[in-house]
Formats: C-alpha cells, structure tokens, sequence
C-alpha cells in the first residue's frame, strides 16, 4: 500500500523517478541554466513589484509557470543570495533539495557575472530578507487567491520493493472533497511548498520575525478555517517548527485537529474508498482528540490568558467522554468569556456535559442562556428541544423550536455561531492577514 | 415513551393538537417526566409492519395472524384498521450545495409526484436542511403549502442531516395518526449540533417510521440506522429515480399493518425489544426492533 497523507482531504505520496545518468544531467542543467537566469529575473521583478494581498498582473504570470520550471529557478536564488547575504543563501539550501534538483555544477563565471548584477540591485542587496519574506508572500497570495489549477492524481500500481524505483520525489497529494463531496485526488499546490521554504530561509532579525510569525498564523488560520487539511498539516508542521511555542500556532493547530476528529470528517473517510490503495491519513477520532488536547493544553502553557483555548480544551474533554472535568473547566472559564460567541460556545458545551452527567437542569439553564445570546440561533433550540424529548416531553421538545419554526428560510440573523466552531483561528484569518500586510508597510530595520 | 393512541372523540383530539401548536415560550418548558402528549382513555403501544412474501407485500392478514413479544412476554394484540388513520408524511430534504441543478429539479418532481397521490385527510411537511434547518410547511391538509415551498427552495451550504433528521420526528409526532418520515440526503453530515446516538435515542421513543434516501457517493450509517431502529429502510437511488422511490416508500407505508397492544406483564420504563411474526408460511416481518419509554 502507498503511504498516503490525506484530509479533508489531503493526500501525500511516495512516487518514484527515473535516474538520468550523471552526464545526461549536466548537459541538460546548462541548457536549463540560461532561461532560469531570465526566469529568476523576471521573478525578482515580480517580488519587487506584487501586491501583497492581491491576485494581481505579476502574481499570475508567476501562476502560469510550471513546478518544473521554479525549481529550475531557485537554486540560482540560491547562489544570488550566496553573493549577498551567505546566512540567507545557507538557510535556503536545504529547504531547496525538497523542490528541486540540485545544480549539478556552479554556474559559469559569464552567469555568475550576470547574477552578480542582479546581486547588485540595491533592492535585493539592502535587504535579502525582505526579498525571501515578499517571494513567501507572492507564492502564498498565488496558492490562496489566483488558486491555479493543478494535474489530477492518478494512482499508479506499485512496483519493485515497497513500491518504489530508485530515487523518489515526494510530492502531496490532496483529495478534494467540499461539504464531504469526493471530487478526486490532483497534487497540492505547491505555491505553499514555496513560500514556506523562502520563508523559513530568513534570517532572524527584529522585522522579520513576527512578519513570518504572523504570516505563519494567518496562513494556518486561513487553510484549517478552509478545512484544506492536506495543505494545513505541513503547514504546522513548519510553523511548530520554528515557532514552538506559539501560543496562537498550537491553538490553531489544536483546532485542526479537533476539526479532523468530528463526525463529518470521520464518517466521510471511513465511508469513501480511494483507488489504487489509497488511503487518507486521517487518524481515529480519539487519537485526534487527544492530538487536540495535548496542543491545547501546550498553548494555555504558552498563554494561559486564551479563554477559547480552555472552552475548546472543554469541549475536547467531553468529546473523550469525560464530561465532568470538561464541567469543571466550562464553569472555571465561564467569567472570563465575556465575547458573545465564546459564552455561546461555553454555555452550550457546559449544557450538553450537564446532559452527559444527568444534571438536566443546569443543562436546560446552560441552553437558555445560549438561547438568549443568539436568539435566532437553531442550535440552542434543537439542544432545549432534544433535552425536553428525552424527559419524554414531546410538547416541550415541539414548543421549544416553535422560535426556530417562525423564521423564514432567508432570515438575515439566521446566524449561528456553531456552524463556524470548526474553522477554528480561520474566523480571524482576514484581520490576520490585515495585521499581516499593515506589518510589512512598516520600514525595515 | 410511546405513542399513546387516542381513544376519545376526535374534538379533543382536535383540541389537544391545537394545544401543541401554541408556541409556547421555551423558558417556561417543563421537564416533568412522561408528560402525557395526548389525552386518553386506553394506553397502547402501536407497532408499524411490513409483511413481504419475495418481496411483495403481503395482505389480508388479521391480528390472529401475528405474534408479538414485548421483551420476550407476549402480547394480546388488536389490529387497527389503516383507514381509521390518517397518514402524516413529512418530507426533509437536503438542500446542500451539492444538491443544485438537476438534483434538486428530480427532487421537486419526485415530491410533486408523491403529493399528488396524497388522500384528502392525509398531512403532509417539509422541513429542509443544508446548514440551516427550516420547517417550509408544518403538518397539514394543505397540500398547497409544500408544493409552493417545493418551487421557491434552492440549494446551498453545508449540511445538517442530523439536526434536520431529529426536526423531521419532531414534526412528525405533532399530529396524531401514522407519520412517515422521508428524508433525502445525497452527503455525510458536515454541521450539525446533535450527535447520531441522541437522535437514535429519540426515534426509539417514537412512532415515526423513517426512510432514508441516499443519492450520494456514500451511504450515511447515522440514516441506515435510524430507518432500521424505526422500522423503516434505507434506499439507494439515482437522481433519475427519485419519482419511482419517493412513490414506492409511500406504497409500502400504506400497506404496512398497524398492531396495537396495552403492555401487560413488561415494565413500563426502559428500552422494550420487540419481536414481531406471522403464525403462518414464515413471510418476513419488519417492525421496529423495539422502542423506549421512561425519561432518561
């Protein structure tokens, strides 16, 4: 079987590549070498002129060109960095081996003469980091706003050990499945492959870090928001490892997971058989939870001031069955959650605990209350209700939603917060991503 | 708790539905146990069955005919005749994303063809759900009011087959008579408050016989096992066979018989398995495997 990531659904798979012999190589990489110099070019100037923030002219040309033709590109980025700034260049070389494959030889004296010119551009030279900090943000806004189309995945039957021959490229694999409808499996979108590897080369300085911090939350909040799992988890993968202890990181994170575990997400990858031995890399619901309750706990560590993270923790808690802890902790937080949503959130939670423990009456307190926040609201009406059914009250169970039955399909403050839970930071991720460009229009140090 | 049949003058039966139709305000909602939904004179439990001989219905059967076992003691049983109940049919239909264009347009027609076979004194409801859970139409005589809100739905969002699953019982126990409920779904929950186990848990407490229609790639388990709890069936159909399902569930609903019994020698609290057969030739029987009664 092919091991495979895959989430709501991403799937990432060990392929395998044919070996050119070494000559082959080197012949082909000169050939390469002189459109890359003038793609590398192009693509410095496209940095230097994008929007942030906008799926604009430069951002899409970029867009058209193939992964073939990137990778080709950026390890002359490499050796350009090397000529101005060797922390950078020595960052990004290993993260470019995941992308590319390696020149095999230095480029000529002729094309180093040509990208010592461009080295010399005191745009790039003032400052590499914000070279590799605004090529992050191009690749991000291309793979989050000009979203280009991408080959579908097609499985192929394994062959040789473990399904594998000679070297093997790993790429990601995603099945797209929007409101648990399987569309298909194509590759991710690389784009985030790039900006992260660009941003995880910079150098650490006081502007740069909390420009990648910040990129690294709102881009997370904005792929887990967007239930784009396959994308997410490598995504956190790289964010945790640079910044460990980030409190908005593992709660973000912690959402996904907890997100990962819900009945939608489990029923459709037990439910949907992929081809060719693929599999999802969807855990079971309780490894998630815990997966979740560990990351929380880790980010109310890192700042024990986030109510949210202690709701959710709550929330978590209950979902392993241990409802009178999640109880406790709900109770605990509930004077601290004075934002309209996060008491919603815990008055429910504390609601549906109570029901778990047999305390019907904190429960149906604990609805109302929640009734009372978002009037117009079905889940607190459908949980009074449920409530009401089970004491054997089928008037009370009808009573309860009469509320809910006399809004009209298209009432404009249908709203309920509920059918956001899941997103998780991804209800923030346009302000983080506000933040995040007010940020770059700072002067650097 | 079980559907205690009403053996009073239909006026107070009239009376009582008028009651539930109050929208009575949810703070002052009691939660007393074995609140009595409707006013009776005798007790029963009421047992919906289907009786197939190769897959075709079998009729003409009288009480005599069955046996029934409630956990395990047997039942004097008294056959109620189907003319003397008026059919519920409640509809809730998943109005997703995914169910535009050409899904939802055979969906319209399979529901305007299941309408207009409706007898005068059968009700009918819609209640949709994509993320949003809406009652269209409450239990009624008015046929009119479901085939309107048929034209004017669209499809969009995410979905709540649960929640809009447990709404459809709900509305169907708000009226007396024999309720079916039909619900359509083409996708796996995405947004729902409600757990599957908790809205399983209230059908057994019901009368409401459930169909499920899967049109998907994947066939919902939460569905499977609630029309099986109910005594219902799960059906698989393609967008262009809706009419031909929508029409042969309501078939086979009206030729289910209905057995009452006042439970005797059993407990009166707590989960009742049922075992229901006929004396004779060994046809297959499907009721509902049991029920629940008693607060939790």
């Amino acid at each position: 079987m092919w091991p495979i990531t895959a989430v709501l659904i991403a799937l990432l798979l060990t392929t395998a590549s044919n070996i050119t012999p070494l000559a082959a190589r080197q012949e082909q990489a000169s050939a390469k070498l002189a459109p890359a110099i003038e793609r590398l070019a192009q693509w410095i100037e496209a940095v230097r002129s994008h929007q942030v923030g906008e799926a604009d002219v430069q951002a899409v040309i970029v867009a058209s060109w193939s992964h073939v033709e990137l990778s080709e590109m950026f390890p002359l980025l490499e050796v350009l960095l090397e000529l101005v700034d060797r922390e950078a260049s020595e960052s990004l070389r290993p993260r470019l081996s995941k992308f590319s494959q390696p020149a095999v030889r230095r480029p000529s004296a002729e094309e180093i003469a040509l990208l010592r010119g461009m080295a010399f551009r005191d745009w790039v030279r003032a400052d590499p980091n914000r070279l590799l900090i605004r090529g992050g943000l191009l690749h991000a806004d291309i793979a989050r706003l000009v979203k280009p189309s991408v080959p579908t995945f097609v499985p192929q039957p394994a062959r040789g050990r473990a399904g594998r021959i000679g070297r093997s490229v790993r790429e990601r694999v995603v099945a797209r499945a929007p409101d648990a409808d399987y569309r298909g499996m194509e590759y991710g979108l690389v784009h985030w492959d790039y900006a992260r590897m660009l941003l995880s080369a910079v150098a650490h300085d006081p502007f740069a870090d909390p420009v990648v911090r910040l990129w690294y939350r709102a881009t997370a909040a904005y792929l887990s928001g967007a239930q784009f799992f396959g994308e997410a988890k490598p995504h956190f993968e790289y964010a945790l490892t640079l910044f460990p202890s980030d409190a908005h990181l593992l709660f973000s994170h912690a959402c996904m997971q907890a997100a990962m575990a819900s009945p939608g997400v489990q029923e459709f990858v037990n439910a949907t058989p992929l081809p060719g031995g693929v599999r999802f890399d969807v855990s079971s619901a309780r490894t998630h939870l815990r997966n979740a309750e560990e990351l929380f706990r880790k980010a109310l560590d890192a700042d024990p001031r986030m109510v949210e993270a202690r709701i959710r923790l709550a929330r978590v808690r209950a979902d392993l069955g241990r409802h009178e802890e999640a109880a406790r902790l709900l109770t605990e937080a509930a004077p601290f959650a004075t934002d309209p949503v996060m008491a919603y959130y815990l008055r429910l939670f504390l609601g549906e605990s109570a029901v778990a423990i047999g305390q019907q009456d904190v429960a149906q307190t604990s609805f109302q209350h929640a009734a009372e926040l978002f009037p117009s609201a079905q889940t607190p009406r459908v949980a009074l209700s449920q409530l009401a059914r089970s004491l054997g009250n089928g008037a009370g169970a009808h009573a309860a939603l009469g509320p809910l039955f006399a809004l009209p399909a298209d009432a404009p403050d249908r709203y309920d917060p509920w059918w956001d839970y899941h997103r998780g930071e991804g209800r923030y991720s346009d302000a983080l991503f506000s933040d995040l460009y007010r940020l770059l229009e700072r002067p650097s140090q | 708790m079980t559907n205690r049949l009403a053996a009073t003058a239909k006026g107070l039966c009239l009376a009582v539905a008028a009651a539930l139709a109050q929208d009575k305000p949810f703070d002052s909602l009691a939660l007393a146990q074995d609140k009595p939904l409707f006013s009776t004179r005798v007790e029963g439990v009421r047992v919906d069955v289907l009786v197939t001989r190769q897959n075709r219905p079998v009729l003409g059967l009288t009480a005599a005919d069955f046996e029934l076992r409630d956990n395990g003691v047997p039942q004097q049983i008294e056959l109620v005749g189907l003319e003397q109940l008026s059919l519920n049919i409640v509809l809730a239909f998943d109005l997703s994303d995914s169910v535009q264009g050409a899904r939802l347009d055979e969906l319209r027609r399979a529901s305007e063809a299941l309408l207009k076979t409706l007898k005068p004194d059968d009700r009918s409801a819609l209640v949709t759900f994509s993320h949003a859970v809406t009652l269209r139409c409450g239990l009624s005589l008015e046929v009119w009011c479901v085939h309107d809100a048929l034209g004017s739905i669209e499809a969009d969002g995410e979905t709540s087959l649960v929640d809009g699953t447990y709404i459809g019982l709900i509305v169907g126990e708000s009226e007396l008579g024999r309720s079916l409920l039909m619900v359509f779904s083409d996708r796996f929950d995405t947004a729902s408050w409600l757990s599957p186990e908790r809205v399983i848990e209230t059908a057994k407490r019901s009368d409401v016989v459930v169909y499920g229609i899967s049109a998907g790639t994947g066939q919902s388990r939460f569905l499977r096992d609630l029309s099986s709890t109910t005594g219902g069936r799960m059906l698989e159909g393609r967008t262009t066979d809706l009419a031909s399902i929508f029409l042969s569930i309501l078939n086979e609903f009206r030729q289910r018989y209905v057995l009452t019994y006042t439970p005797r020698g059993v407990s009166n609290t707590g989960w009742h398995q049922l075992q229901v057969r006929v004396k004779r030739g060994n046809p297959s029987v499907k009721a509902r495997p049991g029920y629940l009664t008693g607060a939790q």
